[in-house]
């Protein structure tokens, strides 16, 4: 910041003032101070004179040089005391503080005892010593007769003093004139830099830089100086810079109209003579380029007429701009032309769905051509056609689209097909029905409804209860033809929302889609219940036939559609063992039941393979020698957790998972071995004396590995087949009596004998007797319970023994409990004996003492 | 090597303060049988050898009647304190002594300006018997009323000492002879023994020097010797402690003085002769010529009487005291200032013996009046009386020879 020249002045003027203040207050305060410190000096000087002269006068009486001295070494200490001296009457100095010697002249003065009588008054003089000056008191003591103190005190003390006040001073004072010179500062500048604002912005005025106007707001007379001026050049700067914009706009516009004109005809001219000459080049191009275009133009109309398919331009806005005549042909025009000048709208005149058009505008909005679009569209005779479009669009430079260009070719026939396929694949050919993977597909969108919104959904379950019977008995035309009437039947009873579907056989199963409450799928089982029942005509003859339903209604909780399909199957064979002909709603016991039976199901695998099954014999005793002459073989499930199983509780499983293959085996071949072990041991003459019986599942006795089975057990145990009897139910035999006939054949080649177990439980029928080569028949246990006390059962035994006996079969009872039953028996002439009476089942070791006990003795 | 000194010094002296610190009360309980005595010394800066030299010869003999069972059962312990030989410090240690550590005596104080500025406590506390047993020095004030009374001194005066030099250095013609002395209360006393010493014959000091208290060795006094030197003086008469008086020597002699320059008991000439020594050897030149000392004992060398005897046995085996010397391992074996030292000890001995079994400071005097003839085995008798605080008066010449300073009688050598 440069110092404004105002400032000059008076700060000239201060620094004399100041001046002069400094100078003038110097030379009084220090005289003053000199007069005071000097009287101080004096005084100070005096009392220490005196205080030794008067207190020590004892040690100095006694000229005790060193007391003495003690004492004035002591005044060193004080300020300004340069040396003490004491000097006795005669001059001779008793101590003093010089180092090293008293200087001469000092000497000279103390040892200058003033001559005359004693003196009260105290001396003071200044000296001058090496260069300093001392005030130097002379007192005495005693007046005078005991001599005198001398006391030096240092002057120089004194102006130093006054020097550094002096300066203290001068420095204050200098301060001072600082501050007041920087306060001058700050005013003037406050004034000046207003003011310097002001003139700079006149200069700038002056070269008419209107710009910057200095902001001053005081109030002073600088802020109205500041103000008018503002006024003045506030008008100046508009007038000219009015008059200046005028000018120099003028000037610019001549400016450039004339810089345009000039380069507008520099411009034409070399323009013009560019054009001619290309023109005359274009010219002879242009014949030589139509030439070659003609031929080719040619060349390509011949194929885009007789291509087979329909090409063809159109517009954007959707009007055909070129087609050829296979396109007409195909939309059923007679010519191209016919189809340009009918079809201006694409949209609504070709395309069946509005939407159409639009669609395929949009799929052009992200690529540049299309590829088998497939679209209904409408002929001229109002007929609907198929058809695929490859198309792409055409675009000028900018990218804007010009015109699509495309070939349309008619799929209606190869549409059909594909829809007839599709409908193959998801529906039974015989009843036209959905099929089982179009169900689960139905099924799972329905789960998937259910599970987004309250959606109300059943599965039925249905299977015919006697189809076996009329596939088997009018054959399996008429079969099918059943299994259509019973579609036509689920149909009827079925709402439109349903899928009625066949599974295959006579599985039938539906889907009730929206049902407002369970009770309408109730419904609607039992209208197809009544449906069924009532009689088909097939091929003329009145066929009868039932349903058996299982119905899963709650259908939420489940993940997968199989395990629900499962569920209702399982409700449906729950139907069936009910008695048939009738619906079953699945629950929670049942699922609880499945799962019981599935853990079984895991026990009874793992048995097998852990083989905890055992085998115990139950003798059976010949009446007449009162001695067992064989045994029947039967299986026990030694399971780890429930304990001993019998096979009442097994079997069934075993015969649905078909593992009783498996156990029937394991049976046959350990009692084959364990009765040839007990022949050999006995040492039977003939393999009639000790024989065994096993039983055979009806489901394995259908199955031709029996025989193999069978003979391997003989041949590996080296039984006689004599000693084995198979053990078949009359159910077994009567499910399938002819394969049943083969089978025994089969059995009999082996030379193994056949049992009929429980007879008299199952058809009753005693022809299948004489029909099937039967040995024994074994007397059910339920007839021999009840002989005591029914008399009908005593008939039946009494029948069953004298039939027997006719037809030379050999008789078992079962089941002897009591003695009772045993006399009956005996009486009627019954030969053998199974029954607690004599024995229960045993085990090995339990037959194995039995048979020790009856071992003929050699 | 000296800054290593001081520390040493400075390690030693707070020590010493610890000691004195630590046990706050210095009770002379009944069941406590020991009589406990404070000495306030130099045992630091330019005086700060001889102070322990003479601690050292003191305690060789306390020590040694400590271990013989005291006397009457009661044993002595010395309170040590460092002043080192400035007033101040001394005076607090002096009323520290008798206000707060309540001790039995003040005994063995060394040095005329740290004495002298503590007269007036002896003064101030009479009533309670404090008395000034001693000390190590020769200056009047403590000889002389009013303070003399509380003071019982056992070497004998500077001015004894002064006038014997004075009368020898007169009998072989010495007559102009100048003072090196120290400028305060004993530097003046014995100034002022010289100056009446002269003033016998008519003679006056024909040239002194003062210096200033607390000079070192290292010191330079050439100006001073050169002062002197102007006015011819024939023999020189130091007042000053052994570092300053070495330090004048020195310069005295470089300067080209070398007439005789005699020093008194205070400045331990045993130490000053090691610094001459060492001085000398360093500049390669002889500074122990003509150097006259006198003493207020006599030369521990002298086997014929049984105190040196006694002394030696004693002072011999004696390693208790841990004064040690900076430099040059073990302290100077024996010393005319231990030799002082340990007579203090074996008087405060026979003080404690004489007080039997009611040691009371208040018969202090009557004890000290009783010592009359009493014999240290050196040739003088110790006499003290009623009005007599004064117990030796010998004085003893010695120069260097053989090494060491010996008493001789043959001053002809220095004849003018």
């Amino acid at each position: 910041m440069k110092a404004p020249k105002l400032l000059l002045k008076p700060l000239f003027f201060m620094t004399i003032i100041f001046g002069v203040i400094a100078v003038v207050t110097s030379v009084t305060f220090g005289n003053r101070l000199r007069r005071e410190m000097t009287r101080e000096y004096e005084s100070k000087a005096l009392a220490l004179a005196r205080s030794v002269a008067e207190s020590d006068i004892s040690t100095i009486l006694s000229r005790d040089a060193g007391s003495v001295q003690a004492r004035i070494d002591q005044y060193l200490g004080i300020a300004a005391v340069s040396y003490v001296a004491v000097v006795d009457e005669h001059g001779d100095v008793l101590a003093h503080t010089f180092l090293p010697d008293m200087p001469p002249r000092i000497a000279k003065l103390v040892g200058d005892i003033p001559a005359g009588p004693a003196r009260e008054e105290n001396l003071m003089r200044e000296i001058k010593l090496d260069d300093k000056i001392y005030l130097h008191v002379s007192s005495p003591i005693l007046s005078g007769l005991a001599g005198y103190v001398h006391i030096g005190m240092d002057m120089t003390e004194i102006t130093r003093n006054i020097h550094e006040a002096l300066v203290e001073q001068q420095v204050l004072m200098l301060i001072l004139f600082g501050g007041s010179a920087l306060l001058v500062f700050l005013f003037i500048m406050n004034i000046s830099k207003p003011l310097t604002q002001l003139s700079e912005y006149a200069g700038r005025v002056a070269v008419k830089d209107f710009s910057n106007v200095p902001v001053i707001t005081s109030d002073d007379e600088v802020g109205q100086l500041a103000k008018a001026m503002n006024a003045m050049t506030g008008q100046i700067s508009e007038l000219v810079t009015n008059l200046e914009d005028r000018v120099a706009q003028k000037t610019r516009e001549l400016k450039e109209a004339r810089d345009e004109l000039q380069q507008k005809v520099e411009e034409r001219t070399s323009e013009l003579m560019r054009t001619n000459t290309q023109l005359k080049i274009e010219i002879a191009e242009r014949k030589v380029i139509g030439d070659a275009l003609r031929k080719a133009e040619k060349k390509y109309r011949t194929i885009f007429e007789n291509a087979v398919e329909g090409i063809y331009q159109t517009s954007l806005s959707g009007r055909f701009q070129d087609t050829n005549p296979a396109l007409a042909r195909i939309l059923g025009y007679k010519s191209p032309d016919e189809v340009m000048s009918s079809i201006y709208d694409i949209g609504t005149q070709l395309y069946v769905d509005p939407n159409r058009r639009k669609e395929f505008l949009e799929l052009f909005e992200t690529r540049d051509q299309v590829k088998n679009f497939v679209s209904k569209v409408r002929k001229r005779d109002g007929r609907i056609i198929w058809i695929s479009e490859n198309v792409r669009k055409v675009v000028d430079r900018s990218g804007k689209i010009v015109c699509f260009e495309g070939s349309i070719e008619d799929i209606t026939m190869r549409k059909k097909a594909e829809d007839q396929l599709k409908r193959q694949a998801f529906h039974d050919p015989l009843t036209g029905l959905p099929n089982r993977a179009l169900f689960l597909d139905h099924l799972r969108m329905a789960m998937e409804r259910a599970r987004r919104r309250k959606h109300m959904f059943a599965v039925l379950y249905m299977d015919l209860d006697r189809f076996k019977v009329v596939n088997d008995s009018l054959g399996h035309d008429a079969g099918d033809e059943l299994l259509r009437g019973v579609a036509r039947v689920l149909e009827q009873c079925g709402r439109s929302v349903d899928t009625i579907a066949r599974f295959g056989g006579d599985e039938f199963a539906i889907l009730q889609e929206e049902i407002s409450a369970p009770k309408d799928a109730i419904t609607i089982a039992r209208r197809i219940i009544e449906g069924v029942r009532q009689p088909f005509n097939i091929g003329g003859n009145e066929v009868f036939t039932s349903a058996s339903l299982g119905i899963v209604l709650k259908t939420d909780g489940y993940d997968r559609p199989e395990a629900l399909l499962r569920d209702a199957d399982t409700a449906m064979y729950r139907a069936k063992e009910l008695g048939k002909s009738r619906f079953k709603v699945f629950n929670k016991k049942m699922h609880d039941q499945a799962l019981e039976l599935m853990a079984l199901e895991t026990d009874l695998r793992r048995a097998v393979d852990l083989r905890e099954f055992e085998v115990v014999y139950q003798p059976i005793v010949c009446l007449e020698r009162r001695r067992v002459c064989g045994f029947e073989a039967l299986v026990r499930w030694r399971h780890p957790d429930h304990g001993i199983i019998g096979p009442t509780d097994f079997i069934t499983l075993a015969e649905d998972t078909g593992l009783i293959y498996v156990i029937d085996n394991m049976v046959l071949e350990e009692a084959c071995d364990q009765i040839k072990r007990w022949q050999d041991y006995l040492g039977v003459e003939s393999g009639e004396d000790l024989t065994i019986n096993i039983n055979i599942s009806g489901k394995h006795f259908g199955q031709s590995m029996l025989v193999g089975q069978v003979s391997r057990a003989l041949e590996k145990s080296g039984l006689g087949p004599e000693s084995l009897f198979l053990e078949i139910t009359e159910s077994a035999l009567m499910d399938n009596p002819a394969m049943a006939e083969d089978m025994l054949l089969l059995l009999k080649d082996l030379g193994v004998r056949i049992c009929i177990d429980d007879f008299g439980t199952g058809y009753s029928s005693l022809s299948y007797l004489q029909r099937f080569p039967i040995d024994v028949v074994k007397v059910d246990r339920s007839f021999i319970d009840a002989v005591e006390v029914s008399a009908d059962s005593q008939a039946i035994v009494r029948t069953v023994f004298s039939l027997g006996e006719s037809m030379g079969l050999k008789i078992v009872a079962e089941g002897v409990e009591t003695s009772e039953q045993l006399s009956f028996l005996e009486s009627e002439g019954c030969r053998y004996v199974q029954g607690f009476f004599f024995y229960k089942p045993m085990s090995v070791e339990d037959v194995d003492k039995l048979l020790e006990g009856i071992k003929p003795k050699v | 090597m000296d800054r290593k000194r001081k520390i040493l010094l400075a390690a030693l002296a707070l020590s010493l303060a610890a000691c004195l610190v630590l046990p706050a009360h210095y009770a002379r309980a009944d069941g406590d049988r020991e009589l406990v005595f404070g000495m306030s010394a130099a045992f630091t800066g330019a005086n700060g050898e001889l102070g322990m030299e003479f601690y050292r010869g003191m305690m060789a003999y306390i020590d040694h009647f400590n271990a013989a069972g005291g006397a009457n059962g009661w044993t002595i312990r010395i309170v040590p304190a460092n002043d080192g030989y400035n007033p101040a410090p001394c005076f607090q240690n002096t009323a520290r002594f008798i206000r707060r550590d309540n001790v039995f005596a003040l005994c063995s104080y060394v040095g005329t300006p740290t004495t002298t500025c503590i007269l007036p406590l002896l003064q101030k506390f009479q009533d309670r018997n404090i008395y000034l047993l001693f000390p190590f020095t020769g200056a009047q004030p403590l000889r002389t009323e009013p303070f003399g009374r509380y003071v019982y001194n056992l070497r004998a005066s500077y001015f004894d000492e002064t006038t014997g030099l004075v009368d020898r250095l007169l009998s072989i013609g010495l007559s102009r002879i100048g003072v090196f002395y120290q400028s305060d209360a004993y530097g003046r006393t014995g100034w002022d023994g010289v100056k009446r010493a002269l003033s016998r014959y008519g003679l006056k000091i024909v040239a002194e020097a003062a210096y200033r208290r607390g000079a070192s060795f290292d010191q330079d006094f050439t100006r001073e010797a050169l002062h002197l030197l102007e006015r011819d003086v024939d023999a020189v008469i130091t007042v000053g402690t052994y570092a300053s008086q070495g330090a004048f020597i020195r310069d005295a002699r470089r300067v080209g003085f070398d007439g005789p320059v005699a020093g008194l008991s205070f400045s331990d000439s045993d130490k000053m002769l090691d610094l001459l020594v060492e001085q000398g050897r360093k500049d390669g030149r002889d500074y122990t010529a003509n150097l006259i000392h006198t003493q207020v004992v006599p030369s521990y060398a002298d086997l014929t009487f049984p105190g040196v005897r006694l002394y030696r046995k004693i002072m011999g085996d004696y390693e208790g005291v841990p004064m040690t010397q900076a430099e040059g391992g073990k302290p100077r074996r024996f010393s005319y200032v231990s030799f002082e030292g340990f007579l203090n000890g074996v008087l405060l001995g026979e003080m404690v013996r004489r007080m039997g079994d009611q040691p009371l400071r208040e018969r202090i005097p009557e004890i000290m009046a009783s010592m009359r003839n009493f014999d240290l085995g050196i040739g003088h008798r110790v006499d003290f009386g009623s009005r007599r605080h004064q117990g030796l008066n010998a004085v003893y010449f010695t120069t260097v020879s053989g090494g060491s300073f010996n008493t001789f009688t043959d001053w002809e050598r220095w004849r003018k």
